[in-house]
């Protein structure tokens, strides 16, 4: 999935939240989440809960912060980010070497 | 005479053992008489007890009145004090702490979605709830600010983490939002979230509650989480009784709707401050606010 497939996702996702969001209302430099932003918390966890759904991603609670999930642009690139140490995970568990060295955990604690 | 017989014996090295011996009634009778002697002859004892007096002068005769007042400076100070001893009663809670009403908390807990317990922020021991339902096997979420990490471990020994935990709210927007998704998760998880919202003196309307003609105003956004969690929430009150026993109180399920949630919410708190209302730490507030109605 590229970026612009996952930024029209967000924006959606944040539209079906807020009804009536306007363009400019996410634009990258406007605050979405955050004191001064356009979600108050319950609704930003809403939202935060549509994405884990909707990318299959789970953001853990260090990772609530204003640099993944302050506007539209973070929320892109944290799940950029997010995917893709998903789909690494999955290569490493593919990987014929991982399994040599989970044999080997494996023999070392029987 | 501001002597604590709880704060002294549980908490000074060369006393702690003997204050494990002592019955935890024997502590609440003994407290009560240096509460006694206290508002008989220090002005500042007298002091506190008089906003609770007059905000409830007619509803109780003056005898009852006077032994209302005697335990409400009683439960202020118990308040303060009975968890100093969490950790030196270990192993005889169950002589001092009774919970009824478990039977809903296991039936809400069968659906699966966790549930939600929410005690009045100003009255009773509702520090108390987490740890006791933790002894009983439950997985308990605390939520909300309060001391640092380390002043916790003190007051209810280092293991309890591993039993029950809580769940750190600082202050801002972040921190709020990293506290209700870690309270949604442990929900998904089907464990116990306690919570004690805070009244405020201004807010939404459809929050609004009225307490002795004062009107406040619970926090919405607690509502609107539990409205949206679709856990079921039951209200729970710590009150004690006079034999020195805590009774942690959990009332069936409220409505799913927040703003029906709310009005429940504040009968059930309007009903325990009116027929015990020395359990409440909010009378100085409403003293206070009288003048400015």
């Amino acid at each position: 999935m590229n970026g612009m497939e996952i930024h029209k996702r967000v924006v959606q996702l944040v539209r079906e939240k807020v009804a009536g969001t306007k363009d400019e209302d996410l634009a990258i430099p406007f605050v979405l989440l955050g004191e001064d932003g356009l979600f108050d918390s319950v609704t930003a966890l809403e939202l935060v809960l549509a994405i884990e759904k909707e990318f299959a991603i789970v953001v853990k609670d260090d990772e609530v912060r204003p640099e993944n999930l302050g506007n539209i642009e973070s929320i892109v690139s944290f799940i950029q980010a997010a995917l893709s140490r998903q789909a690494q995970s999955l290569v490493v568990i593919l990987k014929p070497t991982a399994y040599a060295s989970m044999l080997g955990m494996l023999s070392v604690s029987i | 005479m501001k002597l604590s017989l709880i704060r002294l014996a549980h908490t000074t090295p060369g006393f702690r053992s003997v204050a494990k011996r002592i019955h935890p009634v024997w502590f609440f009778r003994l407290t009560l008489w240096s509460v006694t002697l206290s508002s008989l002859f220090w002005p500042h004892t007298k002091k506190l007890s008089s906003p609770f007096r007059e905000v409830l002068r007619g509803r109780f005769d003056n005898q009852e009145l006077r032994q209302r007042a005697r335990y409400y400076l009683l439960y202020l100070r118990l308040f303060k004090e009975l968890e100093l001893t969490w950790g030196n009663w270990e192993g005889r809670h169950g002589d001092w702490i009774k919970i009824e009403g478990e039977s809903h908390l296991e039936k809400a807990l069968q659906q699966g979605n966790g549930a939600i317990l929410i005690s009045s922020h100003n009255y009773g021991f509702s520090k108390l709830v987490a740890p006791a339902l933790a002894l009983r096997g439950y997985r308990v979420h605390r939520g909300g600010g309060g001391k640092k990490d380390g002043r916790r471990v003190v007051r209810w020994g280092k293991d309890y983490r591993i039993s029950w935990q809580y769940l750190d709210y600082k202050g801002d927007y972040w921190h709020r939002l990293q506290l209700i998704k870690a309270i949604r998760d442990a929900l998904a998880g089907n464990g116990v979230v306690h919570i004690s919202p805070r009244a405020y003196q201004q807010g939404d309307e459809d929050m609004a509650i009225e307490l002795f003609g004062r009107k406040y105003f619970l926090d919405a956004t607690w509502f609107r989480l539990f409205e949206m969690c679709r856990a079921p929430v039951l209200p729970c009150f710590a009150v004690g009784n006079t034999e020195g026993q805590v009774r942690i109180v959990i009332h069936p399920v409220l409505p799913l709707r927040a703003t029906e949630m709310a009005r429940e919410f504040a009968e059930i708190q309007h009903t325990y401050l009116t027929k015990l209302p020395e359990f409440g730490r909010l009378w100085k507030d409403i003293y206070l606010s009288r003048g400015k109605l």
